[in-house]
């Protein structure tokens, strides 16, 4: 690729320069052998010249512009899922009269055969849940969350299993109250149900379909922890700061773990 | 760019694919510097360079799942970034102009020179054919090691080194750090246009895809 009849021509100099091209021409045509030389010169001052450019400056605004864009998107994968969650399946009615028969059948099992400690301990839980349980929903305001302080620092990853577990009854009684867990300024703001409703309308997807509320920590300061369902296996735990609020919601974390 | 910093990028990614709700913002933010001035520079013109990268990123979030981890978190970020750009690019008309790059601060009469060698820096890239421009960006502008900007680009190391050559060689012709020979063998640099005054067209005599071997 020659522009003057004999020489080569600029891009077959670059590429030379490059080292993607040998050119036996080179060696014999001293006017190229300069204008290479001449290349590789200018080269350099062009290759400083590049990288002293100076990064452009984020626009205003862009930042928030993406964070809003990918939450959005967020929210609609959320909606497109959840409407289907809701949906029992076609077999859930049975399978349900299954579990409780075969609970029934077990606790009436175990009653009859270990009357002594055993009975006394169904008994106990049974009577425990309904007690510790009783979570406070807030009709008032139409929030019927139940709300619980484990005081779990949820930036602990050891610690969520057990927490979530307690939270959702799996493994014994949940915390008791809203008023468990740490206390503080912060925190006692959002054990107001307005204020809390208020923090929940402003996580993505909105604050529907809320399992638990806890009142715990997270790397050692105040935080809330709102336990939403993300399909059949997982719970979404959404960690806020305590002055978390529609408009500013002050998420920590979003964690998605086993549902216990 | 450190492995650490890849080791971090990549836990945030799998967070995200895990269904962390936030994970993905994260990674935007470590990033998203670099990204915009890349969009900024492979198309000129901040409106379009933000959608570009808006539409870029959301496609990421998307396709977070499809990330193999056979490159780096960055290279995979930048190929996505890139290629909505030149996409965008290649679907376009032909533009009238190339707007540059506002700067958004006024600068000290200090840096004035500084910053009129920028700007003319920045007008010649605009006027490069786009492969070449894209090829010179990631590497000499961005700093990124060749084989990832052939990653990014998907196209083989030799011809990221010879785009770039030949890209700086136009540069250089069009910032007068080489001289034009007398015998014709010139590079004339592709219609650009500085502020709004525009350089008057010149024919080129290259192949309009910039590529070399």
């Amino acid at each position: 690729m020659t522009d003057s009849p004999g020489h080569l021509d600029l891009d077959a100099l670059a590429d030379v320069l490059a080292g993607e091209r040998d050119d036996a021409h080179l060696r014999t045509c001293p006017p190229c052998t300069d204008r290479l030389a001449e290349l590789s010169a200018a080269d350099a001052s062009t290759t400083a010249a590049l990288a002293a450019l100076p990064a452009p400056p984020l626009p205003a605004g862009l930042s928030a512009r993406l964070t809003r864009a990918l939450q959005e998107e967020r929210r609609r994968e959320l909606a497109t899922v959840r409407p289907l969650r809701r949906r029992p399946p076609a077999w859930l009615p049975a399978a349900a009269a299954s579990v409780v028969l075969a609970l029934a059948g077990a606790v009436g099992w175990s009653l009859l055969d270990l009357p002594g400690r055993g009975g006394q301990e169904a008994a106990s839980i049974h009577a425990g849940g309904g007690q510790d349980t009783a979570s406070e929903p807030e009709a008032a305001t139409g929030l019927a969350v139940p709300r619980t302080g484990t005081a779990t620092d949820w930036a602990d990853e050891a610690s969520r299993p057990a927490a979530l577990s307690r939270l959702l009854g799996a493994t014994g009684p949940p915390a008791s109250s809203a008023t468990a867990g740490p206390s503080g300024e912060g925190l006692d703001r959002l054990r107001d149900p307005a204020a809390l409703a208020a923090c929940l309308a402003g996580l993505p997807g909105g604050g529907d379909d809320v399992l638990a509320v806890d009142y715990a920590q997270y790397g050692g300061a105040p935080a809330v922890a709102i336990v939403q369902p993300d399909g059949p296996d997982l719970v979404q735990v959404t960690v806020v700061g305590s002055g978390c609020s529609a408009a500013e919601p002050e998420i920590l974390t979003g964690l998605s773990l086993p549902r216990p | 760019m450190s492995a650490d910093t890849d080791e971090d990028d990549r836990a945030l990614l799998a967070a995200h694919a895990a269904g962390d709700r936030w994970a993905f913002g994260r990674l935007v933010g470590r990033h998203q510097e670099r990204l915009w001035a890349v969009a900024l520079r492979t198309l000129g013109d901040r409106d379009e360079a933000a959608d570009a990268l808006q539409d870029a990123l959301l496609s990421a979030c998307r396709a977070a799942g499809s990330y193999r981890g056979d490159a780096r978190v960055t290279t995979w970020l930048h190929r996505i970034v890139v290629n909505a750009c030149l996409d965008r690019v290649r679907r376009r008309a032909v533009r009238a102009t190339v707007p540059l790059p506002e700067q958004e601060r006024p600068d000290p009469r200090d840096e004035l020179a500084a910053r009129e060698t920028a700007l003319e820096v920045e007008a010649a890239l605009a006027g490069l054919p786009l492969d070449q421009r894209a090829a010179i960006l990631l590497v000499d502008v961005q700093g990124l090691p060749v084989a990832e900007a052939a990653a990014v680009l998907g196209v083989p190391t030799g011809t990221v080194k010879s785009r770039c050559s030949r890209g700086r060689a136009r540069l250089a012709m069009t910032l007068g750090h080489l001289r034009n020979r007398p015998d014709g063998a010139t590079v004339p640099p592709e219609p650009a246009h500085v502020g709004d005054v525009p350089l008057p067209p010149r024919p080129r005599p290259y192949d309009d895809d910039g590529g070399g071997p």
